[in-house]
């Protein structure tokens, strides 16, 4: 059984821990003791400056904000019908990750299967360079306003 | 990013034309107009695009202007943030045409 020395010694090991790892958010202590969170959980806090949701994501070292999220959620791609999963993975191939939209767009079958198709059919081998298909997309990205 | 240094992207977020050949800046003011509402690509425009570009080429680079348009239009309404793809120095495998 340890003694009080240790215990305490413990106690602030801990609460030290806890706060390294964002537990120090007030929003999700109770009682004045900080609740443990595990590394990987996300949390959500409001900030002053803003009226919408800031992600936080939990990291080894404190709390990372994530980039925002969407205002709604896609589906998982693990419980896609296996065509659409064969999609998933080959974006994840090319580019190391699920894509937002994509997940998005999932929830509508028609309206993913549009967008997959046509992506791939204007992916085929091209009359132009794809470092000119680039300059224009990106550019076009940027006039509306999409975060790339 | 397909062969574009970060100096070069830096120049399309910035909305100029400098440091690009000419057929690639005709290909910027194209994207410029295309992304206009309402969008109106010019006489002087088109005959510049012309001149660097077939018929068969200006017809796949309209499709990927416009498909662009429409996907980053549609990210609009959900708010869709970035999904981290580039970062600054990171530099993807050029494909080859």
């Amino acid at each position: 059984m340890p003694n009080a020395g240790t215990r305490m010694a413990n106690f602030a090991k801990k609460k030290a821990c806890h706060k390294k790892q964002g537990a120090h958010l007030s929003r999700f202590s109770k009682g004045g003791i900080p609740r443990p969170f595990p590394v990987g959980s996300l949390a959500y806090t409001t900030l002053p400056s803003s009226t919408r949701i800031d992600y936080l994501t939990v990291t080894s070292n404190g709390v990372r904000k994530s980039p925002t999220m969407a205002r709604i959620d896609g589906i998982d791609p693990r419980h896609a019908p296996f065509l659409m999963r064969q999609v998933f993975k080959k974006v994840r191939k090319m580019l190391g990750r699920d894509l937002t939209p994509q997940k998005i767009t999932a929830r509508v079958p028609r309206v993913f299967w549009t967008d997959a198709l046509g992506e791939w059919l204007l992916g085929q081998k091209a009359a132009v360079p794809h470092r000119q298909q680039a300059v224009l997309s990106l550019r076009t990205a940027v006039r509306v306003g999409c975060p790339f | 990013m397909y062969g574009l240094s970060d100096d070069e992207i830096a120049v399309i977020r910035d909305g100029r034309l400098d440091g690009f050949a000419p057929p690639e800046a005709a290909l910027l003011r194209m994207a410029d107009a295309m992304a206009d509402t309402p969008s109106n690509v010019s006489d002087e425009l088109y005959a510049e695009l012309r001149r660097h570009f077939s018929e068969e080429q200006l017809i796949e680079l309209a499709a990927a202007a416009a498909r662009e348009n429409f996907r980053a239009r549609y990210n609009r309404v959900f708010d869709v943030g970035s999904d981290g793809l580039y970062r600054k120095g990171l530099h993807f495998k050029q494909r080859t045409a």
